[in-house]
C-alpha cells in the first residue's frame, strides 16, 4: 500500500504543509517486523554452550525471510537448529560464512503474522570475557505474503547478557530420541539450460533437535527401509535439495535419509519411474544363478559322459 | 562503576532508535558484558567462607557444605560462586554457585582434605577457608569387588526380558533389588546363577521406554558382605519406525502410512469453504489430506498419526471455476495422546476480475465464490479505500460491478472477505488491475500459473526445487524464463516471496 502526497490547493494550509513535510512521502515500507534474540538465561558461563533463540514478530503476514547476523569473532556458533521452526522450506539452510556471519533464508507458504515465531535456535559458546554485540545486518530482508513481496522494515529487540566465569549453564538433559517427521520427496525435472536434469527434491521437519543433514542413495535393488542393516549397506552420499540424480533414466530406487541434530534418522523411498529390468531384483538374480547352475550341471554331465 | 553506568546510559539512549519508522536500523541486539577488575572499580574480595563441613557418604563420595560469604565494599558486585580445593592443590577441582558440593569418584578408605574460597562477579577472590578433612568409607578387605556389570545403555525397543550379569574377584553370592542402600541381608532377589565369580540372572517384565536400575550387593563365601551398592542400569528404547512408505514422483503421491500404531485421529480441522469444493489441508507446507465440502460449504478433515510438536497447517479450497483461494494458515502445538480440534476455519472468498485493465468509466466486474448467502465485503485499495458489500447466492457465487469513475488512472488492487452468521473469513488474495484508456481482458489465474514451474498445475516442492536450483545463478539465454518472477534479471528472495504467495502444496 502506498501513501501519496496530497496536492495542496488552498493557501492557508501552509501550516499543514509544514506538518505534512514531516511525514515521509511515497513510503512503501508501511509496517515493521521485529527480530528478537531470545536467550535461555541472561547470565551465562564462559566456555560452556548456551542457547539463544531467534524469533520474529510481525503484524503483517510475511512469507519470506533472509537473515544475516554478524557474529562476534569471540563467539562460536556450535549449532543452528531448525527444530519447530515456522520456516518449512529453506532457501539457504543456516550456515556460518567466511566473514563469520550467520545466514539463513526460507519461505513460509501462507505467511506468518503474530508474535515469537521461532526461526532458529542457536547453541553458542563464548571464548572470551568482554563485551560483544550480535548485530542484525541491514541487508537482511523480510517480505510480505501479498504477491508483490513488499519489503518490511526491520526493528530489532536488544538483549543484555552477562558472561560470568564458573556459572553452570542450563543444559537440556532430555536427549532427542524422536526421528524426523515422515516426508514425501518428489521428482522434478530441473530446466538447467540443457536438456533438463532429473532431480529429487525433499524437505523434512524435525520437532526437537532440528534437521542436521540429508543423504541420498540410488539403488538397483529394492531394500526394506525398515531394515537397518539394508539401509547401512546402501551407498549414501551427502545431499542437498534438489539433488541431481546419477541415474537420469529414473530406473533406480531412490532413498533419502533425513538426519536430525541428535543423529536420529528417517528414510523415505521414491520408486523408479521406468520399470527396472526384471533381472535387477533379488528374485531375478536368484533365477539367473539357478539357470546358470543347471546349465553348468547339464554341461558337466554331458562332458562327463563324453569322457567315459 | 561510573563507566558501567555510562554504558547503561548509552544503551538507554540508543535503544529507542530501534523503533524509528522507515529506517532499517542497526542497533546492537545482543549485548554480552563482563567487567574486568581494572574496568569496574570493585576491588574488594568477598569474605572467607566459614563453617565448612565435610561428610563421607559412601566409599567414593564426600559431601561438602559451608556458610555463604558476603561481598562487602562499595561498589559490591556480589558473590558469584565458590571454588573448591582438595588436598592442598593449586587449582580448584570445581566451582559452584551454591553452598554445597558433592565430590565423587574417590577411592575408598582414603583421607581427603578440602578448603573453599568465594569469588565475586569480577573475579576478586577471598582467601581460602581453613582445611577440613575426612576419610571415605572403607570396603571391608575381604568383601567381594564387583565388575563388568551388564547390560548398560539402551536396549532395542520390544525387549521384554534380558540377562543381567556381573563378575566378582572372589567367589560370592549376589543379590539384586530396586531400592538403593539396602543391606545385603535385606535384598529380596538372588541371582539365578551365582556362587562363583560369574553371576547372571534373567530380568523380565521390561517395556518400551522404561529405565531399569538394579542395586546389587554380593557376600563372599566367608560371609563378608559388600557395604555399598553396585548399580546396573539400562533403558529400553521407544519405538520410532525409521521409514516412511510411499514415494513421490511428480504426480499425486498419497500421504505415507501413519506412525501411530493405534491409528488414532489426532488432528481434526473444521470450517467453511465453498459449496461442494475440494478442500486441501497442508501440514508444514505439504499436502496431508483432501476432502470435499458439503452443499452448505462446511468441511471436516481428519489427520491421524501426526506426531508431537509445533506444526504449521494451511487450508485452501478451489472454487467452481477452478480458481484457488488464498492459503488459510494456522500454527498448533500437538501433544501425543490428545486429539486437537481446530474449528472456525473460514476460507476467504475467491476473487477474479473480468478485465486486467479497464477503461475508466466502464464498470469493472469482480466475481468470486464464498459460502452460500454470505455477506462479501469487496475492498478496493486506492487513495481512499472503497468497501462495498454484496450478498452471495445459494451457490455462494457473488459479483460486484465497480463504477471506475471512482478511481484514478493507474494501478490498484482489490481484495474481499466474507461474513457468514458470526464467522469472519480471512482476506482473499490480492488481485491487481489498472484503470486506463481501454479494456484488456484478464487472463485466467496468470500469477498463480507463473509460479507453477513444471506445469503440473500445482505450486509445490517440485517447483520450489526448480527455483532453488537457479537461486544466485547467473541467468543466461538458456535459463528457463519462468524462474525470474519479477523480471529483474535474477532469482532472489523477492521471487521466492511471490512464489510462496501462490503455494498450493
Amino acid at each position: 500500500m502506498t501513501t501519496r502526497c496530497r496536492p495542496i490547493h488552498t493557501a492557508y494550509t501552509l501550516a499543514l504543509v509544514f506538518l505534512l513535510a514531516a511525514i515521509p512521502c511515497g513510503m512503501s515500507e508501511a509496517h515493521a517486523a521485529t527480530i528478537a534474540f531470545d536467550p535461555q538465561e541472561t547470565t551465562v558461563g564462559m566456555a560452556q554452550p548456551f542457547l539463544v533463540g531467534i524469533t520474529i514478530d510481525s503484524d503483517v503476514a510475511v512469507n519470506t525471510i533472509r537473515a544475516i547476523i554478524d557474529v562476534p569473532e569471540s563467539m562460536d556458533v556450535l549449532e543452528a537448529s531448525d527444530g519447530n521452526s515456522i520456516v518449512n522450506f529453506w532457501v539457504e539452510r543456516p550456515h556460518i560464512t567466511n566473514s563469520h556471519q550467520l545466514v539463513f533464508a526460507g519461505i513460509i507458504p501462507g505467511g506468518f503474522a503474530g508474535n515469537k515465531g521461532k526461526l532458529i535456535t542457536l547453541t553458542v559458546r563464548a571464548k572470551k570475557l568482554g563485551t560483544f554485540d550480535f548485530i542484525f545486518n541491514p541487508s537482511s530482508g523480510i517480505y510480505a505474503n501479498d504477491g508483490s513481496a513488499t519489503r518490511q522494515s526491520i526493528a530489532s529487540r536488544p538483549v543484555r547478557l552477562n558472561v560470568v566465569a564458573g556459572k553452570e549453564n542450563i543444559r537440556n538433559s532430555i536427549p532427542d530420541t524422536t526421528a524426523p517427521e515422515t516426508f514425501v520427496p518428489v521428482l522434478a525435472q530441473i530446466p538447467d539450460g540443457g536438456k533438463g536434469s532429473w532431480a529429487v527434491s525433499f524437505e523434512a521437519q524435525d520437532k526437537s533437535s532440528g534437521i542436521s543433514s540429508y543423504e541420498v542413495a540410488e539403488s538397483f535393488v529394492r531394500i526394506d527401509p525398515l531394515n537397518t542393516r539394508s539401509i547401512a549397506r546402501l551407498k549414501w552420499r551427502p545431499a542437498r535439495s534438489p539433488y541431481i540424480l546419477a541415474d537420469q533414466q529414473l530406473s533406480s530406487h531412490i532413498y533419502i535419509r533425513a538426519i536430525d541434530g541428535n543423529g536420529n534418522d528417517r528414510v523415505a523411498h521414491v520408486a523408479p519411474r521406468a520399470v527396472p529390468s526384471w533381472y535387477r531384483t533379488p528374485g531375478g538374480y536368484i533365477l539367473i544363478a539357478l539357470v546358470l547352475f543347471f546349465a553348468l550341471y547339464a554341461l558337466s554331465k554331458r562332458l562327463h559322459w563324453k569322457l567315459e | 562503576m561510573k563507566k558501567f553506568l555510562l554504558v547503561i546510559l548509552i544503551g538507554i539512549i540508543l535503544a529507542p532508535q530501534a523503533w524509528v519508522r522507515g529506517a532499517v536500523s542497526l542497533t546492537s541486539n545482543l549485548r554480552i558484558t563482563v567487567c574486568n577488575g581494572s574496568d569496574c572499580g570493585d576491588d574488594t574480595p568477598p569474605s572467607v567462607p566459614t563453617n565448612l563441613v565435610v561428610t563421607a557418604v559412601t566409599t567414593s563420595q564426600i559431601n561438602l557444605s559451608w556458610d555463604a560469604s558476603i561481598d562487602p565494599g562499595s561498589p559490591a558486585s556480589g558473590v558469584s560462586g565458590y571454588a573448591i580445593y582438595r588436598n592442598g592443590g593449586a587449582s580448584a577441582i570445581a566451582t559452584t554457585t551454591g553452598t554445597s558440593y558433592s565430590d565423587t569418584g574417590l577411592s575408598s578408605g582414603t583421607l581427603y582434605s578440602y578448603s573453599v574460597l568465594a569469588y565475586d562477579a569480577i573475579l576478586n577472590e577471598s582467601a581460602q577457608s581453613s582445611t577440613v578433612s575426612t576419610t571415605t568409607i572403607s570396603i571391608p578387605s575381604n568383601a567381594p569387588v564387583p565388575s563388568n556389570g551388564s547390560p548398560s545403555g539402551s536396549l532395542a525397543a520390544g525387549t521384554t526380558q534380558t540377562t543381567v550379569s556381573l563378575d566378582t574377584d572372589i567367589a560370592a553370592t549376589c543379590r539384586y533389588g530396586t531400592t538403593a542402600g539396602t543391606a545385603y541381608v535385606g535384598i529380596p532377589n538372588t541371582f539365578g546363577t551365582t556362587g562363583g565369580t560369574s553371576h547372571s540372572t534373567i530380568v523380565a517384565g521390561l517395556a518400551n521406554g522404561i529405565t531399569k536400575t538394579l542395586y546389587v550387593r554380593c557376600q563372599s563365601s566367608t560371609n563378608v558382605p559388600m557395604t555399598s551398592d553396585y548399580v546396573i542400569s539400562f533403558s529400553i528404547a521407544s519405538p520410532s519406525s525409521s521409514s516412511s512408505g510411499g514415494g513421490g514422483g511428480g504426480g499425486a503421491g498419497s500421504p505415507p502410512s501413519p506412525v501411530n500404531p493405534a491409528n488414532q485421529v489426532n488432528v481434526i480441522v473444521r470450517g467453511i469453504a465453498y459449496p461442494g469444493s475440494r478442500v486441501s489441508l497442508l501440514k508444514d507446507g505439504q499436502t496431508a489430506a483432501t476432502t470435499q465440502s458439503g452443499p452448505d460449504a462446511r468441511f471436516e478433515v481428519q489427520l491421524s498419526g501426526v506426531g508431537e510438536g509445533t506444526f504449521t497447517f494451511s487450508v485452501w479450497a478451489m472454487d467452481k471455476n477452478g480458481i484457488r483461494s488464498a492459503l488459510y494458515p494456522f500454527t498448533v502445538t500437538l501433544t501425543s495422546g490428545a486429539t486437537t480440534v481446530i474449528s472456525g476455519v473460514f476460507i476467504p472468498p475467491t476473487v477474479s476480475l473480468e478485465y486486467e485493465t479497464v477503461k475508466r468509466g466502464d464498470p469493472l466486474r469482480v466475481i468470486g465464490q464464498s459460502a452460500p448467502q454470505a455477506k462479501v465485503s469487496v475492498i478496493f485499495h486506492s487513495d481512499t479505500e472503497i468497501i462495498e458489500d454484496v450478498s452471495a447466492d445459494a451457490q455462494g457465487l457473488w459479483t460486484y460491478a465497480l463504477d471506475t469513475l471512482r478511481l484514478d488512472y493507474g494501478d490498484h488492487t482489490t481484495q474481499a472477505r466474507s461474513v457468514s452468521n458470526k464467522d469472519i473469513s480471512t482476506l482473499s488474495k490480492l488481485v491487481s488491475f489498472k484503470v486506463g484508456t481501454e479494456n484488456v481482458v484478464a487472463k485466467k489465474e496468470v500469477q498463480a500459473s507463473k509460479s507453477d514451474m513444471n506445469g503440473d498445475n500445482r505450486v509445490d516442492l517440485a517447483d520450489f526445487s526448480i527455483m532453488l536450483f537457479w537461486y544466485k545463478r547467473t541467468l543466461t539465454g538458456k535459463s528457463p524464463a519462468g524462474v525470474d518472477l519479477n523480471k529483474d534479471g535474477k532469482v532472489d528472495l523477492v521471487d521466492f516471496s511471490i512464489f510462496a504467495y501462490n503455494w498450493t502444496g
